[in-house]
């Protein structure tokens, strides 16, 4: 009985200490930048070579930025206006997991590749996750949503339908926020007028075709391939504006 | 002689310490997560962009600063609690980066001066601006995108 206990505390000793908290050090620290340290609520000014773990927050303002070096010799440097958390930052064995949650504003990261640790680097953003092995990228959160430029190696940008993209060297890629892409909107509400029309003015299935296939020079017809715009499109285009002028949208 | 090097070390330690600036990125955090902004909001990044935030901490000093800047019409000078909406925001892109604009910009403005929908077009063309109605809202998350492209359009770095 007793030697069993002594395994089971010897088993979990093992695991518990193959993984490790790992740090990242302060490199350089340029205008005014703020860490709030994990489980408390203030937040201090970041100091020349403080060390950072996971949990810990970071706030840059205008014109200032940071530069963090890793345990794994990863670099990442944190422009002007970003706010960001260590998510994760652990190894485990020879697996080295670090993950940083991009609030708002860009980072730049250079990836280590190690002969004798295996890295998995991902920062997650409003709208996905971007996870590299071994490179250089630059991750930017806005209202255009993400963009990723990828600086060397290649990167998988996962969007949070679970759609994964590669990004190459000297590449970009941009996922749209899913409410901060307002020419989505627009999109779908002249879609939806077109749908009106369709119903409103009784279409043949041609008439419906040729409206579909359109649908991006609707608005200006003067650019249809095959030499102008069918006589019907005209009709249609009435039968539309005197539609919309008895419009009421309380029997709708 | 004693006397002079205590004051002097009093004043190393004390005086010192308290002209050094404390890193403040508060405001920044608290915009983020604002759904909507303000006029109050709007000025203060404009004055921040302009380099003129330490000076200029009251909506009214800031107002006059962009009155006087030309960013902001003296006869349209919004309560700070207006609610802003992004064809003003795009207006005081425009004034206060001295953009040109295009054509339609050039044919209104002897009698309509900076309109709101040709300066969001301006700033959506650069890139500085999302595509959007000029009546829509801006969100805090787009205020803070906006002064970070503003930046980097007058450094030259907007791609």
């Amino acid at each position: 009985m007793m030697k069993k206990i002594c395994f089971s505390f010897l088993f979990l000793f093992t695991v518990v200490s193959t993984v490790t908290a790992q740090q990242a050090v302060v490199q350089n620290v340029f205008g005014d930048v703020e860490v709030q340290k994990a489980g408390q609520s203030t937040w201090t000014p970041v100091s020349l070579n403080a060390a950072l773990s996971e949990g810990d927050k970071i706030s840059t303002g205008y014109q200032s930025s940071v530069q963090l070096a890793f345990e794994d010799n990863s670099v990442v440097t944190v422009k002007p206006l970003t706010q960001f958390t260590i998510h994760r930052f652990k190894q485990d064995g020879s697996k080295v997991t670090t993950n940083l949650n991009v609030k708002i504003g860009e980072i730049r990261a250079k990836v280590a590749k190690g002969p004798d640790f295996v890295t998995d680097f991902s920062v997650t953003t409003p709208t996905g996750v971007v996870s590299v092995r071994g490179t250089e990228k630059s991750v930017d959160v806005g209202d255009q949503g993400t963009d990723v430029e990828t600086h060397e190696g290649q990167v998988q940008n996962e969007n949070q339908q679970g759609d994964v993209t590669g990004v190459d060297q000297g590449q970009t890629s941009n996922t749209p926020g899913p409410n901060e892409d307002p020419s989505s909107g627009i999109e779908s509400r002249h879609e939806q007028s077109l749908s009106d029309m369709t119903t409103n003015v009784g279409l043949t299935d041609e008439e419906k075709e040729f409206i579909q296939d359109n649908t991006d020079v609707i608005s200006d017809p003067g650019t249809i391939e095959g030499g102008g715009v069918p006589d019907f499109f005209d009709e249609i285009l009435n039968d539309f504006e005197s539609s919309e002028d008895n419009y009421d949208p309380q029997n709708r | 002689m004693k006397r002079i090097l205590i004051l002097s070390l009093f004043l190393a330690t004390f005086g010192l310490s308290s002209m050094v600036v404390q890193a403040d990125t508060t405001y920044y955090r608290v915009l983020a997560d604002q759904k909507t902004t303000t006029w109050a909001d709007a000025s203060r990044v404009i004055t921040i962009f302009k380099g003129r935030e330490n000076q200029l901490t009251e909506y009214a000093s800031q107002m006059s600063y962009l009155v006087q800047e030309g960013v902001v019409d003296a006869n349209h000078q919004p309560s700070a609690e207006t609610t802003l909406r992004k064809g003003d925001l795009a207006k005081l892109v425009f004034r206060a980066l001295r953009l040109k604009g295009g054509v339609m910009t050039h044919v209104l403005k002897p009698w309509m001066g900076d309109t709101k929908r040709y300066s969001l077009k301006e700033c959506i063309y650069l890139g500085i601006m999302q595509p959007a109605p000029d009546s829509g809202l801006v969100s805090g998350t787009e205020l803070i995108s906006v002064l970070k492209r503003m930046t980097e359009y007058q450094e030259g770095q907007l791609s």
